[in-house]
């Protein structure tokens, strides 16, 4: 569904040959973020529960478990390069975030806050420069991440993304 | 809390290894709370008018132009978010149309 979304939001934003509406960029900004959501939630169920068809529905079940809050807590503590001591206690003294993660982390907070913005600021008024760039890193970060051998650090990122409050919390 | 100078002297032009494109005309910074209520940073990086939407599209250089005014932040000792957002310099200054 991500790529769908990926497709839409960039529809969207190159909609208006002139001056663009600011309902378009809005709606672009939604779906962008959206994708990356949606493909984080279902790579962490991959993962936690498998990939086989037989196991989509559970998968399904438990992406319901993300929260947005959650996910832009645990984004922002990777995207920054350091995790909180009581987070890092434990793991090895050589353990650090590799770039691609930062940026995807990153993207994902940017998103998500003009997500908000455009869902429900009417103040707000978008650029479709920063629009068009924006869906353009998203797709990159994205790709780039999801095309990332596995690692413990890439697992370790997205479990973060279920469990940080708790873990954070300690 | 107002901007401070370690900011400024982080988001100095000069101090910074941009990309070549798209061609940064400045950059300011100021006090922002995001939608959870953390306090943040809001950056305006103009760009040159003639920045194509090729440019804009390059996904690389756009990551790069973000990470270094992050990471030129970080090294600072800046730990507040900052949410970059482009602006030519025509978009600043344009109105809304009418919804």
């Amino acid at each position: 569904m991500y790529r769908e979304l990926l497709v839409q939001a960039r529809e969207l934003a190159t909609r208006d040959p002139g001056k663009p509406r600011q309902v378009n960029l809005r709606r672009a900004v939604s779906s962008a973020y959206y994708a990356l959501f949606h493909a984080l939630i279902d790579e962490t169920c991959r993962l936690m529960l498998g990939a086989r068809h037989r196991e989509a529905p559970f998968r399904h079940v438990l992406g319901r478990a993300f929260t947005h809050g959650t996910m832009k807590q645990a984004c922002t503590a990777f995207a920054g390069g350091t995790l909180k001591a009581t987070v890092a206690k434990g793991l090895p003294a050589t353990f650090s975030i590799p770039i691609d993660i930062r940026n995807l982390a990153g993207k994902l907070i940017d998103l998500q806050e003009r997500r908000h913005l455009a869902d429900y600021d009417r103040t707000e008024r978008f650029r479709r420069s920063d629009v068009l760039a924006l869906l353009d890193e998203a797709e990159t970060t994205l790709d780039t991440f999801l095309s990332l051998e596995s690692s413990i650090e890439k697992k370790f990122f997205l479990v973060c993304l279920l469990t940080w409050n708790t873990l954070a919390g300690r | 809390m107002p901007v401070d100078t370690k900011i400024r002297a982080a988001l100095r032009r000069k101090n910074l290894d941009l990309p070549p494109k798209p061609r940064v005309l400045s950059i300011e910074a100021e006090d922002y709370v995001d939608w959870t209520g953390d306090e943040a940073l809001r950056i305006w990086v103009v760009i040159d008018e003639d920045t194509t939407d090729a440019e804009l599209q390059n996904g690389n250089a756009i990551i790069q132009l973000k990470r270094t005014i992050h990471d030129s932040l970080l090294n600072k000792g800046v730990k507040l978010y900052p949410y970059i957002f482009l602006t030519k310099p025509s978009e600043q200054v344009a109105t809304d149309e009418e919804e």
